[in-house]
């Protein structure tokens, strides 16, 4: 069974032949030339990943025959890279480094570099013939012994052991009989293993898979044979198997006989093909000597507590709680917990209330070494940084915090379904080193470089592919449970824009952009986004994808899966987000009813300020219904009056919500609110007599939603000055307006009214 | 390849079952073949069967009340052929004479008879035969005391390895012969 880099090896060398033929000594490989072989190879996994893959696979194997070309031929590359790894002082630190570099991800030898990591092969040289001996010798002896032939000769054994139907536990076809149930489970198992690489589906391989794990399970009756491990032992056979090819190619084209005279031998008794098996049994041996508590399922101690776990259970306890027995869970748990919790809380309180357990996904990234999780190649590379760090697998935990940090912002945004979704079909990476940096970053802050912060966004910004990076606005009561809580919503919103009111606004009006952008968009809007968001991609290019097509073909499907998947996506928010709204108005309603009936039971003409808010708030409510739409040009009026000053100096003074709210967006927008069209108020039904009035006027305003209610009081009183602004507000400016006001607040709560009134008694 | 032999049970005429003591040997999943030398004699017995093994092959006895099972069959299992029929066709009943005309006929390795409720086997001319017995212990017109008995054959290559079961004294006794295709 041929491989990548086998292939792709005979196919540079047949290149490099022709090419030394000719005189040349360097070889003449051309990129196209091993994509082509590449490509004539194994299925890649997803086009994204596999784009990487593949061109990094080619270009650092471009790389090697080429760099070492002027130093040497490309002969002598396989007696070079053993010497670089093998030969120099202190090699095993240095192997470690590059293991956790990603420097193996092409290397030949990477079968003695993970033989060496987990301590099959100890560091000094001259003893690794003698262990590899010791090794071979017992998985021999094991096979011999467990596979078992019952029909062989065997004097001595009783005919009433020894015939097929004994249940006997001595008789041989007895054990017969249970090995082959076992054999059945585990090839039940093999035979699902990478199905989508071709190398795993010869027979003669799945065969070997399935003799070793039985000698394991035999080995170890204790852990026996659980699903799962099929998936740890496949990527050994394969680098393995990788290893011996290239050794074989060597061997062949003869650069073998470069490697100076001394280690020639050991080379060839270490990548000795016909030992596969034995050395897959070895690593495989060792691998699960860590990973065995993993595996451990403690059932029995559950049942025998069962009647007391009840009564034990606490109130409130999360379902991981009930049975700390289990090994896995304690790490999980412990993962989830602490690691988590200490680098992303906001996270891990997501994950919490939406009581996604870790276990749902974590014990299949954890017991397969998210052998399911990655690509081949990636999860070698993975391997790598794992075992070069010890034999311990501590990096695993943080492997998986990284993880789950790059997904974070899917996450965040997802409610239930979506995240198990997300965590179960984990999307592909493009550079599975970034995690291995971070990993190490997470667990010793002090010795590690921070690593940019990449997430699944970030890293995907291909135009019209796009999503908001900040965590969507919850519903007050955090009603489906599906986004950050409010304390950090705020948090989040304060770092990018000033106030969460804000905030809401641009999401509806960017919403609401989006959603009529495919046949044309408000200029207004999408300026606005720009400004607010730092990436220049988005909505406003959605119509110029020639513009933006910088990947070819390819990038313009991906854009329109990517388009059609963030359109239902948006959509999805756009409902959560009308719901909500109508959420608040339905209370803000039932408020202002309980709020107007007390106030008018108490006779307050003198406190229009209270009326003042009142309407206000049923203002809000208002729009919140959707029987008020609100134009984006309140601000820009806003900080346009201010500036005009007609107001009573007391007024002018602006408290200091206010001021942040003014500051903050000033210098955002100031120029960007000059461009805006000034879109005309409307209001719905209700008022639909009143329809030509507001349109009579120019540019005006209403809700200014995107302060926060106690501010609304401030600005309200801001404003005004001009009568042609009609509000309510501005009724505290003159008293026969107060008066007026006062008494049609009473009458119709709708301010629309007051304008009309307004206009008469100042037109 | 494991294959059960047995036959004349004659459930419920003249005996209420097979021995417990067989029945705990029976276990379904070993075995792959059953071959059934008919006079079972009623459905009950033949889904009992059916519960061992998925391939069961049976040919008519005297007294069985599915008239559609065939007189004589012949199955080949691995680089056998086996032959099966229950014998009372062939006259005198279990001489050897006699079932080596119908081994000749059938042109088979093995030939596999029963009706005599006696257990045999034996190689004659090159041509192995076998008759189980009964495996309910049933009686037979000429003898009363009928010792419970099956075969189990056991197919690899060109080896034939067969263990008979008897019970003898509510004890399970095994012996064992092997026969090899020349």
């Amino acid at each position: 069974m041929e491989t990548v880099l086998g292939k792709l090896r005979q196919s540079t060398s047949r290149i490099t032949r022709r090419a030394s033929l000719t005189g040349n000594g360097a070889p003449a490989v051309t990129k196209d030339e091993i994509i082509e072989t590449i490509d004539k190879f194994i299925p890649p996994v997803t086009p994204e990943s596999d784009n990487n893959n593949l061109k990094k696979a080619g270009s650092h194997d471009n790389g090697s025959p080429g760099s070492e070309s002027s130093s040497a031929s490309h002969a002598h590359s396989y007696s070079s890279e053993w010497e670089r790894l093998f030969m120099r002082q202190n090699y095993f630190k240095k192997l470690q480094e590059q293991g956790m570099d990603g420097n193996l991800r092409s290397s030949r030898f990477r079968s003695v570099c993970w033989k060496l990591y987990l301590k099959v092969l100890p560091e000094e040289k001259e003893n690794w013939s003698e262990h590899s001996l010791v090794w071979r010798k017992k998985y021999e002896d094991l096979k011999n012994k467990l596979i078992v032939n019952p029909r062989k000769e065997v004097e001595g054994i009783d005919l009433s052991l020894n015939n097929p139907l004994s249940q006997n536990n001595e008789s041989p076809w007895n054990k017969f009989f249970q090995d082959n149930e076992l054999r059945l489970t585990i090839k039940q198992d093999v035979i699902r293993t990478f199905p989508e690489l071709e190398f795993f589906k010869s027979e003669v391989l799945r065969e070997m898979m399935i003799d070793i794990l039985f000698c394991f399970s035999r080995e170890h009756y204790n852990l026996s044979y659980k699903q799962g491990m099929h998936e740890l032992l496949a990527p050994l056979i394969f680098v393995l198997h990788c290893d011996h090819q290239a050794f074989q190619h060597a061997c062949e084209i003869e650069s073998i006989h470069y490697v100076p005279e001394s280690f020639r031998e050991l080379i060839k008794d270490i990548m000795n093909p016909s030992y596969l098996e034995h050395d897959a049994y070895a690593m495989f041996c060792q691998v699960l000597e860590t990973v065995e508590p993993w595996y451990m399922s403690k059932d029995f101690v559950i049942s025998q507590y069962r009647g007391k776990d009840f009564i034990n259970a606490q109130p409130f306890a999360k379902c991981q709680d009930l049975n700390p027995s289990n090994r896995i869970v304690t790490k999980l748990t412990r993962i989830q917990d602490y690691i988590l919790k200490k680098h992303d809380s906001e996270l891990h309180l997501h994950l919490e209330r939406l009581e996604i357990a870790p276990q749902i996904y974590g014990i299949r990234w954890i017991r397969l070494l998210f052998g399911r999780e990655f690509p081949m190649q990636d999860l070698l590379m993975l391997w790598d940084a794992i075992f070069a760090d010890g034999i311990g697998f501590d990096l695993v935990d943080y492997l998986f915090v990284s993880m789950l940090l790059y997904i974070r912002d899917l996450l965040l945004s997802s409610d239930y379904a979506t995240c198990l979704s997300t965590l179960m079909k984990f999307p592909p990476v493009p550079d599975v080193h970034y995690f291995i940096v971070k990993s190490l970053y997470l667990r010793e802050p002090n010795q590690y470089p921070r690593p940019p912060n990449y997430t699944y966004q970030t890293v995907n910004k291909i135009p019209g592919k796009t999503r908001n990076h900040k965590a969507s606005p919850n519903p007050p009561e955090g009603k489906r449970g599906s986004t950050a809580s409010l304390p950090v919503l705020e948090d989040t919103t304060l770092r990018q824009t000033p106030s969460a009111s804000s905030l809401a606004r641009l999401e509806t009006s960017s919403l609401r952009s989006y959603h009529s952008s495919p046949a044309g968009y408000s200029p207004g809007a999408i300026s606005e986004n720009e400004s607010l968001h730092s990436s220049p991609t988005k909505y406003s290019t959605l119509p110029n994808r020639s513009g933006r097509n910088r990947g070819g073909k390819k990038l313009t499907k991906m854009q329109e899966n990517d388009i059609q998947h963030h359109l239902s996506y948006l959509q999805g928010r756009l409902n959560e987000k009308e719901t909500m709204s109508r959420y608040c108005s339905s209370k803000l309603d039932v408020h202002i009813d309980r709020l107007q009936s007390e106030l008018q039971q108490i006779d307050m003409e003198q406190n229009e300020e209270i009326f003042l808010a009142l309407a206000g708030i049923k203002q809000v409510r208002d729009v919140l219904n959707g029987t008020l739409k609100f134009s984006q040009n309140l601000l820009d009026e806003d900080e346009i009056n201010i500036n005009d000053n007609h107001y009573k100096d007391d007024v002018v003074i602006m408290t200091p919500d206010s001021d942040i709210a003014m500051t903050a967006e000033h210098d955002n927008r100031r120029e960007l609110l000059r461009k805006r069209q000034k879109m005309f108020y409307q209001s719905s039904e209700e008022n639909s007599e009143n329809a030509e009035s507001p349109e009579s006027f120019n540019g005006v305003l209403r809700p200014r939603t995107e302060f926060e209610l106690d501010d609304y009081e401030k600005h309200s009183k801001l404003r005004g000055g001009n009568a042609a602004r009609g509000n309510m507000s501005e009724s505290t400016i003159s008293e026969s307006q107060t008066s007026l006001s006062s008494g049609n607040m009473v009458d119709s709560p709708n301010p629309l009214y007051c304008i009309e009134s307004w206009e008469e008694v100042d037109g | 390849m494991l294959v059960l032999v047995l036959g004349d049970l004659h459930i419920p005429h003249r005996c209420n079952s097979v021995p417990s003591r067989f029945k705990k040997l029976l276990v379904p999943g070993k075995i792959q073949h059953i071959l059934c030398t008919g006079n079972l004699c009623t459905k009950e017995s033949f889904d009992y069967l059916k519960t061992l093994a998925s391939d069961v092959h049976v040919v008519r006895g005297d007294f069985d009340e599915n008239m559609n099972y065939p007189e004589q069959k012949v199955v080949t299992v691995g680089q056998f052929r086996i032959g099966l029929c229950h014998g009372h066709q062939v006259v005198p009943w279990g001489d050897n004479e006699s079932l080596a005309m119908v081994q000749r006929q059938l042109d088979v390795d093995i030939l596999i008879s029963g009706h005599t409720h006696k257990f045999e086997a034996f190689e004659h001319e090159g041509k192995f035969y076998i008759n189980p017995g009964s495996a309910s212990g049933a009686y037979n017109a000429l003898d009363s005391n009928v010792v419970p008995s099956f075969v189990i054959l056991d197919i690899q290559q060109s080896t034939v390895v067969a263990y008979v079961y008897k019970l003898l004294n509510d004890d399970v006794k095994v012996e064992r012969i092997e026969y090899r295709k020349c």
